[in-house]
């Protein structure tokens, strides 16, 4: 080995690793919460154990693979030597691609130049506060919410956060807003809603809308607005009568105050193929690109080309999700049914009605129960884990979400479940709770 | 070395999906035999591996493994099927927020144990044997690459399996540490332990011989 003795004085400085000094923003952020109980679950599965893992926002590919054209497109692309930079905004094949689904099927009128490409949602998400907020500004969000938090604290904006009900299926309402918008530069607002697999009714988003307008009158040309972010990444998961609404279609005057953030990781099961893409004022949209442009976090060339391809025939599309979303809401009305059975039986659950997205909310009342070891469920902890233990059913607590430690509320995902799992499930969710006294 | 035989294959194949990857294995493995397979990438080492421990369906042969017979395994058995095994993978699959004795815990309580006592008395002992006697209280991320491999291998001896199924277990180790590691699955398998070890380290197989399973061409040869 040459030069070993350079390297040993290397590894010794690096034996401390962990007391290297970092950014006091790197030093202080958190990692997901989700991430941390997905490793126990794994763990468990990894002994053996045959777990109902409904804790992942993700698709399970063989459940619910991305449409067969798209795949073949992507390949065909890479073939066809599409290997090098993007254009900074995206594709313009893309962007026009994007700006007719929106016109066809989002109810929205926005031209390519509105229109921003990036690689999936987060980075679009990234882009909009970094242009929107300046440090130690307000961000105000409901929780439980996805993830918006760490977005916050990305860009040292001091956050408000409502707290939502179950009353209102977890959505923030108009008067819970109210208090904060004085101060506030960005409202955060996310439907069909993650985790709770909810949705703002018209007449909910209406009085939000109006509130935002007459905020913004308030304040004059002068000042920065009140902006929306406005996150309909699950929008074409809209499942049965439920109709999805968006600020700028119910009130125009929204227009200039609203940054959407979209893309196909939920419509099309691609989360791994990283397209998303935002839809803005032009001048918003202009500086979000260059934001970007300095992080190199576009969507990779050939999977634009794809997609553009892709949703250039929406017949392909329509077909596609019709198949999905029937997969999808099969596996959530299962999971309700079983849920309100459980609960007409004389169970500690409850379930709200799933709108859309791939989540079903649903809750454990179970504090104060006795396992069958005469072990009493003192808190939320306890109960989750008796829940995987017994049940074997891994879901997220809402706490992940930003909610109270002792919110009974959860998360059930059925991106990776497939339909014998549903009941297969429940059944052992009962024999569980019969376990209870 | 006793001539108990902890893993006998007639005739397997191993199945991906509906393809068979590798064809017609015949295999005696006896306690404490510490065994390679190599093979190029994608030549059905993780496979079969995968078959070992009930990953994937016996699709095809008589596979019997620490007793268990494969191909009437039903689903509620592979814990008790695991729990006579140890898994080491090459990422080292720690629970990156608790300590290196609650990540042994958490694994013993999944697998039934419950009093506390003979918990820790376990844990001591496997600590000992892996050289992390001082290590318990520390997090994963105070640990090195190889320290962090010693515990998953001190992980994987909780239950005190009769077989390891090694799978590249040092594909992200430096080729000083690959030996330590090498070194102490040597000396397990002394003390009984059968070791099934995947690799495609050179260096590590040349300098450590044993016998050998050769993956090539959907088969595998055995040499040595
Ligand atoms: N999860 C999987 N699904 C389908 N095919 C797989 C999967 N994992 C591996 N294969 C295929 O099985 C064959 C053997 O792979 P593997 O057992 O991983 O080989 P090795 O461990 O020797 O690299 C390869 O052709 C690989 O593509
Ligand atoms: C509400 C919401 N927005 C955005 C995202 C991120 O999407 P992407 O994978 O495209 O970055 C997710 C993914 O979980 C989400 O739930
Ligand atoms: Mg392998």
């Amino acid at each position: 080995m040459l030069n070993c003795g350079k390297f040993q004085n290397m590894s010794a400085a690096a034996t401390n690793v962990k007391d290297l000094k970092v950014s006091k923003l790197a030093e202080n952020i958190i990692g997901s919460e989700i991430i941390k109980l997905a490793g126990e679950v794994n763990e468990k599965i990894k002994q053996g154990e045959k777990i109902y893992n409904l804790t992942i926002g993700d698709f399970n590919p063989k459940q619910f693979p991305i449409p067969a054209e798209l795949k073949q497109y992507i390949v065909d692309e890479y073939f066809a030597d599409q290997t090098n930079y993007p254009a900074a905004d995206g594709m313009l094949e893309l962007r026009n691609a994007v700006s007719n689904l929106l016109k066809q099927r989002g109810g929205l009128d926005y031209k390519n130049d509105e229109i921003l490409i990036a690689g999936g949602a987060r980075p679009v998400i990234y882009a909009i506060f970094r242009t929107l907020v300046d440090a130690n500004d307000t961000v105000i969000f409901a929780v439980p919410s996805w993830n918006n938090n760490h977005y916050t604290y990305l860009n040292g904006a001091k956050p408000v956060v409502i707290q939502a009900t179950p009353e209102n299926n977890f959505m923030p309402r108009a008067e819970d807003i109210k208090p904060f918008i004085k101060e506030a530069t960005l409202l955060a607002l996310c439907s069909p809603q993650n985790p709770t697999g909810t949705i703002f009714s018209k007449e909910a988003l209406e009085e939000i809308c109006d509130m935002v307008i007459a905020e913004n009158l308030r304040r004059g040309p002068e000042q920065k607005p009140l902006y929306v972010m406005y996150d309909q990444i699950y929008w074409a998961l809209v499942l049965g009568e439920n109709k999805h609404y968006n600020p700028v279609s119910l009130r125009p005057e929204m227009r200039n105050y609203t940054v959407f953030v979209d893309g196909i990781s939920k419509s099309l099961a691609a989360t791994g193929v990283r397209v998303g893409w935002s839809m803005g004022p032009k001048r918003i949209i202009d500086k979000m690109k260059a934001v970007l442009t300095h992080v190199g976090a576009w969507a990779p060339r050939a999977e634009q080309m794809a997609t553009a391809k892709y949703l250039s025939d929406l017949n392909l599309y329509d077909t596609y999700l019709v198949t999905q979303k029937k997969k999808i809401s099969d596996r959530l009305e299962g999971f309700y049914k079983g849920f309100m059975a459980l609960k007409s039986e004389g169970f500690g659950v409850h379930a709200i009605t799933p709108q859309a997205a791939i989540y079903l909310t649903i809750q454990f009342n179970l504090n104060g129960k006795k396992t069958a070891e005469g072990n009493v469920l003192e808190n939320t902890a306890d109960v989750t884990r008796y829940i995987l233990d017994e049940a074997k059913i891994a879901v997220v607590p809402f706490y992940a979400f930003g909610a109270d430690k002792d919110s009974t509320w959860y998360r059930l995902s059925v991106g990776t479940c497939s339909l014998e799992d549903v009941s297969a499930a429940i059944e052992s969710l009962r024999a569980a709770l019969k376990k209870l006294s | 070395m006793s001539n108990e035989t902890v893993i006998k294959l007639d005739n397997v194949s191993v199945f991906q999906e509906h393809s068979a990857v590798v064809n017609n294995i015949n295999l005696e493995v006896k306690k404490g035999e510490f065994v390679y397979m190599i093979g190029k990438t994608g030549s059905g080492k993780s496979s079969l591996l995968k078959t070992l421990y009930g990953e994937l369906p016996l699709k095809q042969g008589e596979a019997t493994v620490a007793g268990f017979n494969l191909k009437n395994v039903k689903r509620k058995e592979i814990p008790f099927l695991r729990r006579k095994l140890g898994i080491v993978f090459q990422d080292f699959q720690l629970l990156s927020d608790r300590s290196v004795y609650e990540n042994l815990r958490f694994v013993m309580k999944a697998t039934g144990w419950k009093d506390e006592a003979a918990i820790k008395k376990q844990i001591d002992s496997v600590l000992k044997k892996t050289g992390l006697e001082n290590k318990g209280q520390k997090m994963p991320y105070e640990l090195s690459g190889g320290e962090q491999q010693r515990v998953s291998v001190a992980r994987a001896l909780v239950n005190s399996p009769e077989i390891i199924l090694a799978d590249e277990p040092t594909g992200n180790l430096d080729p000083e540490t690959s030996s330590e590691i090498m070194s102490l699955l040597l000396d397990i398998a002394k003390s009984g332990t059968a070791i099934l070890f995947a690799t495609h380290d050179f260096i590590l197989y040349n300098k450590f011989p044993s016998r050998t399973l050769k993956f090539e061409n959907g088969k595998v040869e055995q040499l040595g």
